[in-house]
């Protein structure tokens, strides 16, 4: 295998893999503060994403269709927070069953207005030579934009005291609400949050996994799988599980000549399974 | 029960012989269909008891359903077919509880999840066995061999009797179950698996047999099911099916029963009722049916009548005798003992401690020292003449989902018959003054009640070293003395008893040694600290 081939598998599998760790850190973020797996946040970003898949489509510019398209995911998830897991505390198992009752019916709603297999939503195009390889400039945009996005999260969380004000609700809610920190907002922020995150990743990827009604499982099983591995409560490891996930793709896709996407399934469905049984 | 039972035989028969007279012909077998949810509903509301709450009731359905089509496709009697598919989904539901014996409840439920997905990605990996999206048919009707090359095969209004009557007898047969001794140890370890160990139950065991159950419920429907439909398809294994039997399960308060109609009502209302009332989506009726169903399920969280404080007026005399048996209390020698948290803080650092069969040891200390840490590394130990450590804890008491008196009859039963048992159970219940209650769940008791009912559990058990976590934390002065009297009376019959204890007036009344223990250089984040974050 040439250095070019090993470069452009790099970028490959370290752009995918930025993606997965996005949504693990949607739903370690989630999990924070309510002790309930989002199982919902696959369908949440693809209805996001759609939605400005759609915006852009019609004819708005592009940033009109992200922000639409974001804004939908985050309200989407709060709105998931409040309306079901919130009144569902006391019982997590029930708050996780109400996710996947809310992303099924999410799911037919979308499928209904948005029928086709595939959306389309811009891109970056282009290609870089780099060592004798092709590089994707999408690709390096996707780890561009993720970096940042990790930096500016964990800056938020260390020195704003709405960063504070989340640590202390996953750390402790009890604690919180005796200084007086509104833990049910920060729970719906979090999701929100998680929600805009997950619907980022949707995007960002949308050149690499078709952006569809029925889409949602796909991406929420691999960054749920992602998280599980990292443990829940830990979003600075999601990276680790989610390189795992996306070098089992690529590597694997480039050696079978396909079929990567089925192969990260089952990497997932494995990290899930070993996280469930630690 | 017996009223309700008698009630759902009334409307079964009134619903075989009413509805095919007013129903279309093409919609018996969509009403069979419904009533095929009823079997993983039940078993899912009877795995819910047992802790195992699983995303995979229509999953085993569905194996069943293969595994039947595929037999019957290969010349195997319909009727064997059916029977061997519903074997298997008991064995997989065995096989998925033994294999995730370790996990929690939520685990559990992820793991299941999973398993679901699994089966979905093999039928689609296998088309040549599966036949993928279109599924495994033509299938043979539901029939039976009359002798003679002649066999009778079931019309629709036949596969809706069938179904009609698997379907209650399911949800029927689940609630009797669960109700019964099999199943309050069932509930027993879905209420508390340590307390259910330390009162001689096995929570491992009573899992498999309860998700073999599950399964077999499961599996009955599936396997009828593929057979009424003519084809067994993958939709079992998609995460809509998963969610609505647990859905179904939480509406109807976990009780078998319930979710079984429950499951049925909105296999009717997603299947019949919508489409006929020309709903085409989005979303579709089923989705939408299932939706409405999370919402019914959201309101079982609102506050209930619960039937706390019904004890309030139970009143106890501690100058009367316990009914205790002599107890072999066995000598406790422990070394200093340290223990670290993963991130290598210090929990607990004590001192040597021993204790005498027939006395009463108080561990005392400050907040964060360390005493329900002793106690709970000592309650994993188990002493060189075998004797059995049982710890007491803070935390709730009795089996939540059991009555009273079930709790003291499964903790009455370690080494005794089931008759000297049931004497045993009676004879705490009248010294409790609980006999007004003894057909309340523990869970609606309030904490004095309970806590005591625990104790009673707990020796009833017969241990050689008892170790209570405060015992009297929080009890009022005729609990406290009812509590002090029985611990004493527990020493006094020969148990060796190890307390933790802040009450210093309590201990110095009841031990005959003091243990000190020192905070280990730790202490919680107090509120200030967390304020000065902000």
């Amino acid at each position: 295998m040439s250095v070019g081939i090993v470069v452009q598998l790099a970028v490959d599998c370290i752009a995918a893999a930025s993606l997965y760790a996005l949504v693990g850190l949607a739903v370690s973020l989630a999990f924070s503060g309510s002790g309930t797996y989002h199982l919902a946040i696959g369908q949440v970003a693809i209805a996001g994403a759609l939605v400005a898949s759609a915006a852009v489509q019609g004819g708005w510019p592009l940033w009109i269709g992200v922000i639409a398209g974001l804004t939908l995911g985050a309200l989407l998830s709060a709105a998931a927070e409040r309306g079901l897991v919130a009144p569902a505390s006391s019982s997590p198992l029930l708050a996780a069953v109400l996710l996947i009752a809310a992303a099924v019916v999410l799911r037919e709603a979308l499928q209904g207005v948005f029928p086709r297999s595939a959306y389309a939503f811009p891109t970056v195009g282009g290609t870089l030579q780099v060592a004798g390889g092709l590089v994707h400039v999408a690709d390096l945009v996707t780890i561009a934009v993720v970096a940042a996005v990790a930096v500016a999260g964990a800056l938020t969380l260390r020195i704003t005291s709405l960063g504070a004000a989340l640590r202390i609700t996953a750390a402790s809610p009890s604690m919180a609400e005796r200084i007086g920190v509104d833990t049910g907002a920060m729970r719906a922020l979090a999701f929100g949050v998680g929600g805009a995150l997950a619907t980022a990743a949707a995007l960002l990827g949308a050149g690499r996994f078709p952006l569809a009604a029925a889409g949602g499982v796909t991406l929420a099983l691999r960054g749920i799988a992602a998280a599980a591995a990292a443990g829940p409560r830990a979003p600075q490891r999601v990276v680790l599980p989610a390189l795992i996930i996306a070098a089992v793709e690529v590597v694997g896709g480039y050696f079978l000549g396909g079929g990567g996407e089925a192969l990260s399934d089952i990497a997932a469905v494995g990290l899930i399974a070993m996280a469930v049984w630690r | 029960m017996r009223n309700r039972l008698a009630l759902l035989a009334v409307a079964a028969i009134a619903t075989a012989f009413i509805y095919p007279a007013l129903a279309p012909a093409a919609n018996l077998d969509r009403a069979a269909l419904a009533l095929a949810l009823a079997g993983p509903a039940a078993g899912a509301a009877l795995a819910m008891a047992a802790g195992r709450p699983p995303l995979m009731a229509t999953a085993l359905a569905g194996a069943a359903a293969y595994v039947s089509a595929a037999l019957s496709l290969r010349g195997v009697p319909v009727l064997a077919s059916i029977a061997i598919g519903t074997l298997a989904g008991a064995a997989l539901g065995a096989a998925a509880a033994a294999l995730s014996a370790r996990l929690d409840a939520t685990a559990f439920l992820i793991a299941t999840l999973l398993l679901a997905l699994a089966g979905a990605a093999a039928v689609q990996a296998l088309p040549d066995i599966t036949g993928a999206q279109a599924g495994l048919g033509p299938l043979q009707g539901v029939s039976v061999a009359l002798g003679a090359a002649k066999t009778a095969v079931l019309t629709p209004l036949g596969d809706f009797h069938l179904m009609l009557a698997v379907g209650v007898l399911s949800g029927a047969g689940a609630a009797l179950l669960l109700a019964s001794h099999v199943g309050a140890r069932w509930r027993a370890i879905g209420s508390d698996q340590a307390r259910a160990a330390a009162s001689g139950l096995r929570p491992v065991a009573g899992q498999i047999a309860v998700l073999a159950t599950a399964g077999a419920l499961a599996g009955l429907s599936g396997a009828l099911g593929a057979h009424i439909a003519r084809v067994a398809t993958p939709q079992a294994f998609a995460a809509d099916a998963a969610a609505l039997p647990l859905l179904a399960a939480f509406a109807a308060g976990r009780q078998p029963l319930g979710a079984a109609l429950v499951a049925i009502a909105i296999g009717v209302v997603g299947g019949l009722v919508l489409p006929a009332a020309g709903w085409q989506g989005p979303p579709d009726a089923m989705s939408l049916a299932t939706g409405l169903l999370a919402v019914a399920a959201l309101f079982t969280l609102l506050p209930g009548g619960a039937a706390r404080g019904r004890e309030r007026d139970l009143s106890i005399d501690p100058g009367k005798p316990w009914p205790l048996e002599a107890m072999a209390g066995a000598r406790l020698d422990v070394a200093p003992t340290q223990v670290r948290a993963p991130s290598g803080e210090l929990l607990l650092d004590s001192p040597a401690l021993s204790a005498e069969p027939g006395s009463i040891t108080a561990v005392v200390g400050p907040n964060g020292a360390g005493k329900t840490t002793l106690l709970r590394e000592l309650s994993g130990r188990r002493l060189a003449s075998g004797e059995r450590v049982v710890l007491l804890p803070q935390e709730g008491g009795g089996f939540a989902t059991c009555t009273v008196r079930e709790t003291l009859e499964l903790a009455a039963r370690r080494g005794r018959s089931r008759d000297s048992a049931r004497a045993a159970a009676s004879a705490w219940l009248e010294r409790l003054a609980m006999a007004p209650v003894a057909g309340v769940m523990c869970g609606d008791l309030s904490s004095g009640p309970r806590r005591l009912l625990d104790l009673a559990r707990v020796l009833l058990a017969a241990p050689s070293v008892l170790l209570c976590d405060e015992p009297l934390a929080g009890l009022d002065d005729a609990h406290r003395a009812a509590a002090v009297s029985c611990l004493r009376a527990a020493a006094g019959a020969g148990l060796t008893v190890v307390l933790a204890e802040h009450d210093r007036e309590a201990v110095a009344a009841m031990a005959a040694r003091v243990v000190t223990l020192e905070r280990p250089g730790w202490a919680p984040a107090a509120p200030a600290a967390a304020e000065a974050m902000l």
